[in-house]
């Protein structure tokens, strides 16, 4: 049980600097998945390169990362209120709890299209 | 108690948490709408994605990530113009206070990526200065049309 007017968990500045990295970093790699076709892995079994399928696979990826970009946004801006007192340390805690879910949440896609590349990569490796 | 079942309610009682967060910024509009500046950045960022559906062919590696971080630029600009229309586009339907924000981003950053467009930009200079010119030689007849 946390005491009522105790400071917020997260009530830190340098948690900005994380919250800014993820909004960068998502956001390259959702523009190289927007402009590279062969970024996002392609099933043999299911189609080929620029398919309807392959472009929905695509397209889910990319919205994984808007929602990694999102949940950062909303993390790093409750912060930014709690800092400059905008928000209560309990709607900033609620809503930095807010992002991390759904960053969660877009890790989970972000994992399979990320492990995709590995598998790829280490396939490229070994036919060398 | 399986582990489906408590996934499931985890996630509804995320799911009403969230809800009950957007709610309560949804009623302090009046203080600055922190998750709205969220939306607006991820509205911004999302609007990349159009390009999945251009039947265009693959631009080269080379300049990739100049491109990339030349787009960080446009989802800063288009960002802070979704934050600037604040709730502005939840006149429109099925649009709420928050959507406003996400489309204000998505605007924005459409409006940058066509403004970098050579071709639309010169497009634009010159419809400018031909009506600049129009106006000017429209004055000058004007000053000068009296007196003769």
């Amino acid at each position: 049980m946390i005491p009522l007017g105790m400071k917020n968990a997260h009530h830190d500045v340098w948690l900005l600097l994380p919250c800014a990295m993820q909004v960068v970093c998502a956001f390259l790699i959702l523009s190289i998945i927007a402009e590279q076709r062969s970024a996002v892995v392609r099933l043999a079994c299911l189609g080929r390169w620029a398919s309807p399928f392959h472009r929905l696979c695509r397209l889910v990826a990319g919205l994984a990362y808007v929602g990694a970009i999102f949940g950062a946004s909303v993390s790093g801006l409750a912060i930014l209120g709690s800092l400059t007192g905008a928000a209560s340390w309990e709607l900033s805690q609620a809503q930095n709890d807010f992002g991390v879910m759904i960053s969660r949440n877009a890790g989970a896609i972000i994992l399979f299209h990320v492990a995709g590349l590995v598998w790829v990569h280490a396939r490229c490796v070994r036919s060398r | 108690m399986t582990a489906s079942v408590k996934i499931a309610e985890a996630t509804l009682i995320a799911t009403q948490a969230a809800g009950a967060i957007l709610a309560a910024q949804a009623t302090h509009l009046e203080v600055p709408s922190l998750i709205g500046a969220a939306a607006a950045i991820s509205g911004s960022a999302a609007a990349v994605l159009f390009r999945v559906a251009s039947p265009a062919e693959d631009r080269p590696v080379e300049g990739t990530w100049r491109r990339g971080v030349s787009g960080l630029c446009s989802l800063i600009v288009g960002a802070l113009f979704g934050f600037w229309m604040d709730d502005t586009m939840a006149l429109l339907p099925m649009v709420s206070g928050v959507g406003s924000f996400f489309v204000g981003g998505l605007m924005g950053f459409g409006i940058v990526a066509v403004l970098q467009s050579a071709k639309t930009r010169d497009a634009i200079q010159n419809g400018v200065v031909g009506l600049v010119r129009r106006a000017l030689a429209a004055f000058a007849g004007a000053v000068t049309g009296g007196d003769e």
